[in-house]
């Protein structure tokens, strides 16, 4: 079994708007849902593979990966993600370099599904992406993992009620982990922030795909519009309660 | 896998469904999620008005009531499936790329969140093609028929827009992006779809601990009530946040009271919420308080001070005196449900 976190950065400072142009900041973090993928995976083995896809601050993220305990940290750089934004491009070059780093062995993925420094309130859908295109079996909201002989014993949520998994260890999995309060107040131990500030070194690794044409093309990048302030609803307490139900059930809401 | 050996464009021509040619909108609808998928539904309309082409749903665990529901909201087919609630994702993938392979579709719709951005990312793997998630604009490009796609980035500081290439082009959009409709005289057919499992090595089963859907940092609805709102007012909002399967939160303020608990704080002290709607009563609206609430959320302000800072970010604000609002905003919900 060849144990995997693939890792999303966001920018340590919330991006801002300066002059016009997006300020991203000088540095990067370990995504929260990518950190609690990371932590469940370093739980069910000591010889985890951090991946990113070369993107904004990933060099950063993947840093951090060092000093939590991953054994390797490796940036895919065949093509820029923050340039391509393209989920499914992402997952191939996931996809290949999986494939070339576990060989034989059964890979079991993690994967953080929130995504701070883009669409708030979205989920990213990298990894069931990779799971679909590879033909594995995907488990959203993986809440703990835990090895029992020739099994791997998983809970998870699907937002209904809560699922017990059992899984034969030998077979290749992704797991999606939504909760950031997973490993939340894990830290880096000292002995891995000393060797990855001694060895630690994050790679580059280009896949063996000849050519990634992205989907997607960006027609447009721009600030988001100012907020003009709320709509007021000032009629009487049962016209205003009518109007705001109105509202919010037209909108899908509620 | 390619189900698309030729390239199938929007255009129909007619209102038959689209299962000999392909081509149309397939939008997926969950049956807890009525009002969801008629969004959707209209979402699909807008784009496909013009063109002639069809729309088509697929309604997990809804009935004929409900498949009728969403003919008058725009379906031209509602294909009725009962999903496997004993198998991972409830056998929501391969029902669906087993319907995709007969109505091939041009493009399929869902509804953004935890369930429809993760599905929609499996889909798009399995199915090939092109995936945004998060979208809260849909438009089509005529020349090439290819859909454009705006999403909020960066936390919401700026908006992306996305041509689209291939086939299907799949797109999870956020709720509020469109309004239903509805056209009583409408008629359409809803029939019942059915598909097979393929065995699994995995053995799944349901385990006694609840979801924990209704911790904040999960929940989509939170009705969260600051100083302002007082003992009385955390009873109403307690009734209000069940009557919309929503969660309590509160204020620093408000949990020092000892009005809520403290796993009920939301802001730099307690828990970062992103929910699709945040309803906030007699909450003032410090800076402290609002780096809680992530952006994309629609905020509804109920405050008697006009001056409240909550209004500057609130998408909705009602000036006035909770115990008359809120009593007739709960009154109203019960009628009308």
């Amino acid at each position: 079994m060849k144990v995997f976190a693939i890792i999303t950065a966001t920018p340590v400072d919330r991006v801002r708007v300066v002059g016009g142009q997006l300020d991203f900041g000088a540095a990067g973090k370990i995504d929260p849902t990518s950190r609690a993928a990371l932590v469940l995976a370093l739980g069910l083995s000591d010889d985890v593979t951090a991946l990113a896809v070369t993107g904004l601050h990933s060099d950063d993220a993947l840093h951090e990966t060092l000093a939590y305990g991953a054994k390797r940290a490796i940036a895919i750089d065949n093509v820029n993600a923050a340039k391509i934004n393209d989920a499914l491009a992402e997952a191939r070059l996931l996809n290949q370099a999986i494939h070339e780093l576990a060989g034989d062995e059964a890979a079991v993925v993690f994967c953080g599904t929130g995504d701070d420094s883009l669409s708030p309130g979205v989920s990213n859908p990298v990894g069931a992406a990779l799971a679909g295109l590879s033909g594995q079996e995907y488990i959203g909201g993986t809440t703990s993992v835990k090895a029992n002989g020739a099994n791997l014993d998983i809970t998870a949520s699907n937002d209904k009620s809560m699922l017990t998994i059992t899984a034969p260890a030998n077979k290749a999995l992704v797991l999606g982990v939504s909760d950031p309060a997973i490993g939340e107040h894990t830290l880096p131990w000292a002995g891995s922030i000393i060797n990855a500030y001694r060895e630690g070194k994050v790679e580059t690794m280009s896949v063996g795909i000849k050519e990634i044409e992205p989907k997607l093309t960006l027609n447009q990048l721009a600030p988001a519009p100012k907020r003009e302030g709320p709509e007021l609803l000032t009629e009487s307490p049962a016209e205003a309660a009518a109007a705001l139900v109105e509202m919010l059930r037209s909108r899908a809401l509620i | 896998m390619d189900y698309w050996g030729s390239d199938t464009g929007w255009s129909m021509g007619s209102s038959e469904p689209a299962a000999s040619s392909g081509g149309g909108v397939l939008a997926i609808v969950f049956g807890d999620y009525l009002n969801a998928g008629k969004a959707l539904l209209a979402s699909a309309h807008q784009l496909t008005d013009e063109l002639g082409a069809s729309v088509n749903a697929a309604l997990f665990d809804g009935d004929e009531a409900a498949g009728d529901e969403l003919v008058k909201a725009g379906a031209h087919s509602v294909y009725l499936i009962t999903s496997d609630s004993d198998s991972l994702m409830a056998g929501y993938p391969e029902a669906i790329v087993t319907l995709a392979a007969q109505l091939l579709p041009a493009a399929i719709l869902l509804t953004s969140g935890r369930q429809g951005d993760e599905l929609a990312g499996l889909l798009a793997g399995r199915l090939g093609g092109t995936l945004v998630v998060g979208a809260n604009a849909l438009s089509v490009d005529y020349s090439d028929q290819s859909l454009i796609a705006s999403q909020p980035v960066y936390g919401g500081a700026a908006i992306a827009s996305w041509k689209l290439a291939g086939k299907p082009q799949i797109v999870t959009l956020r709720p509020g992006t469109a309004s239903p409709m509805l056209d009583e005289s409408r008629r359409g057919k809803a029939e019942a779809f059915s598909f097979t499992m393929p065995a699994s090595p995995l053995q799944v089963s349901k385990s006694n601990s609840p979801a924990p859907t209704q911790e904040l940092n999960h929940a989509s609805v939170i009705v969260a009530g600051g100083y302002g709102a007082g003992e009385d007012g955390f009873k109403l909002i307690g009734e209000l946040a069940a009557l919309l399967g929503g969660t309590v939160g509160a204020t620093k303020s408000a949990v020092r009271e000892g009005w809520a608990a403290p796993a009920q704080q939301i802001g730099m002290l307690g828990a970062t919420v992103k929910p699709r709607l945040y309803i906030a009563i007699g909450i003032s609206g410090t800076p402290e308080h609002l780096m809680g609430i992530a952006e994309g959320a629609t905020i509804v302000a109920l405050n008697s001070d006009p001056k409240a800072p909550i209004f500057a970010l609130a998408d909705y604000g009602i000036v006035g005196d909770l115990h008359e609002t809120l009593p007739a905003f709960i009154t109203r919900l019960k009628k009308t449900q």
